[in-house]
């Protein structure tokens, strides 16, 4: 088998991470209003995390208005929730631009986005995958003035101890979210 | 999902819209994450499956037996080939209307561009690109040899058309035309398999029982993975970070894509079929006529085999990696599989005599 050499550091830099199921959530990132956090911020709440990029057309926009969505119709127990949209496209989004964009769907989503090496880190947390390409192929930082962007889609719960309580497939909606959540709080509370 | 309505264009080919209101009750099967389409080897009936409520809950009328299946999540439609003749099927899963579009030649397959509306449609030593909602045909390559495989990459961009029997590969530029070619492999080869991130092709070559892996980006050969019998079709994980190659004796390995070194050998007692990942692509699943055998892409955790009840014929992962759904053999009922505990749930009955295909508009879990 051959190792590459040059694009090693890069290339682990992009790669999803598979086995993390177990991993607890960890990042260090930035939010407009509150600087750097991390998955130790907003203590005793339950974080529902999706990933993705402002200038994404479609499933981006769809991603976060579950995660608003989903919170919304857990009523007086939204609050139990924190929705968080976290950049992958750190090049182009600034922790300015992504607090804007997430404030269009709810003022109470937070919006995250770090330098390249902590996107690859808070991507291998959650088990996802991110990368950028360029007429089909895959391209690296330092990037191209244009490029595409690709990421996992999931919707990932976590509890207050920040492990990992299910995950929610592309489509699967913010009603069916919000209810499965709502299952999740219930057993909490028994 | 919001569905663009195009003109219909026609061209120097037939399109005939029979306009069949099957459902007056206005179902709409147009949320590619939920339905599971099931079509019956022995007549034209579709069932379709809730897999957010794991029912069987209408059946859909064909105008053939399908012996293929495609759904475009973005237009909203089921498109079916019948192997017999030149059609192209078309059912709008909104409307609940048929069209058709006639080819040259007798269709032998199909791949959905990843923008829904594109759909390449392979016949003898030919590609035809349409356009199924629109009714509208677009490019012919006619510059490879049947039979051959086909695959769109990252995105769309180009389409890869591999010659089963010469491994010669003609990657197409899908906005612009434009043909190149790639050896893949020598002699016979499998089906093509690009990695999700559009960084690797892969090949089985039987002459020589090894997995052939391109590098795309570096533009060079990037390993040949030696086998002891037969290789299956190799795999990559949908976060591009896994190759999983297995042989018919039950002999492979999980195969790190970026280092390419060995992560876990496979042993199985028995001759696989296919190959799938889940749960958040930190399981492995290899398909037998037995049993499931599932194990962790990321450890050498011993494997776990799962009996089948029946021989499986198709298997989908849905897209939130957690449940895998298949038709079996001589049975009514859809297998249900939850990945995420590794156990068996209550098979959903779809009124089918003989399952057969099974198709979903939206299996995977990254946005491109």
């Amino acid at each position: 088998m051959r190792l590459l050499s040059c694009f090693t550091a890069i290339t682990i830099l992009l790669a999803g991470v598979s086995s993390a199921i177990a991993t607890p959530l960890s990042f260090f990132l930035e939010e407009q209003h509150l600087g750097s956090v991390t998955e130790k911020n907003w203590p005793g709440k339950y974080l529902l995390i999706g990933i993705g990029y402002t200038s994404c057309p479609d499933i981006c926009p769809t991603t976060v208005m579950d995660l608003s969505s989903a919170v919304a119709g857990l009523g007086a127990k939204a609050d139990k929730i924190v929705p968080i949209f976290i950049s992958v496209d750190p090049n182009r989004d600034s922790v300015k631009n992504i607090d804007l964009y997430v404030k269009y769907f709810s003022p109470n989503m937070v919006g995250l986005v770090g330098n390249i090496t902590q996107t690859t880190d808070v991507v291998k947390t959650l088990s996802a995958t991110y990368g950028y390409s360029l007429e089909g192929k895959p391209v690296y930082p330092p990037l191209p003035s244009q490029y595409e962007v690709y990421h996992s889609a999931y919707i990932y719960l976590y509890g207050p101890d920040r492990q990992l309580i299910d995950v929610f497939g592309y489509g699967l909606g913010g009603d069916k979210i919000s209810q499965k959540i709502a299952t999740y709080l219930k057993i909490e509370s028994l | 999902m919001k569905k663009i309505l195009f003109c219909l264009v026609f061209s120097l080919f037939s399109v005939q819209v029979f306009a069949t209101n099957l459902h007056d009750d206005g179902a709409r099967y147009d949320d590619g994450a939920r339905w599971a389409f099931i079509s019956d080897k022995n007549s034209t009936s579709v069932a379709v499956v809730d897999t957010f409520e794991y029912k069987h809950v209408d059946n859909l009328q064909l105008k053939a037996i399908p012996v293929q299946m495609a759904v475009s999540d973005v237009q909203d439609i089921l498109v079916y080939i019948d192997g017999k003749t030149t059609n192209i099927y078309i059912y709008d899963l909104v409307k609940n209307t048929h069209s058709t579009m006639v080819l040259k030649s007798v269709p032998t397959d199909m791949i959905f561009h990843s923008d829904g509306a594109q759909l390449a449609v392979a016949s003898q030593n030919r590609i035809d690109i349409i356009q199924p909602l629109q009714g509208k045909f677009g490019d012919v390559i006619d510059d490879l040899n049947s039979p051959f495989s086909m695959n769109f990459d990252n995105g769309g961009y180009n389409l890869y058309a591999t010659e089963a029997q010469t491994g010669k590969t003609l990657i197409y530029r899908t906005h612009d035309g434009k043909q190149q070619f790639v050896q893949m492999g020598q002699g016979k080869v499998s089906a093509i398999t690009l990695s999700p991130d559009a960084r690797l092709a892969l090949v089985s070559q039987y002459q020589s029982n090894s997995v052939y892996i391109w590098d795309l980006f570096m533009e060079e050969h990037f390993a040949t993975v030696t086998m002891t019998d037969k290789p299956w079709r190799p795999y990559v994980s949908s976060d591009s970070e896994h190759i999983i190659v297995i042989a018919n004796d039950g002999k492979g390995a999980v195969i790190n894509a970026w280092s390419g070194e060995e992560v876990r050998q496979l042993q199985l007692p028995v001759k696989p079929t296919s190959i799938r990942t889940g749960w958040l692509e930190s399981i492995g699943i290899i398909e037998s006529a037995t049993n499931l055998a599932i194990f962790d892409l990321g450890n050498d955790k011993p494997i776990l085999n799962v009996p089948l009840i029946k021989p499986l014929l198709e298997l989908v992962v849905v897209s939130d990696s957690k449940t895998l759904f298949a038709t079996q053999q001589g049975s009514s009922d859809l297998m249900v599989f939850d990945i995420r505990s590794q156990q068996s749930k209550a098979p959903i009955n779809t009124g089918l005599t003989h399952p057969n295909l099974l198709v979903m508009g939206i299996t995977n879990t990254v946005c491109h």
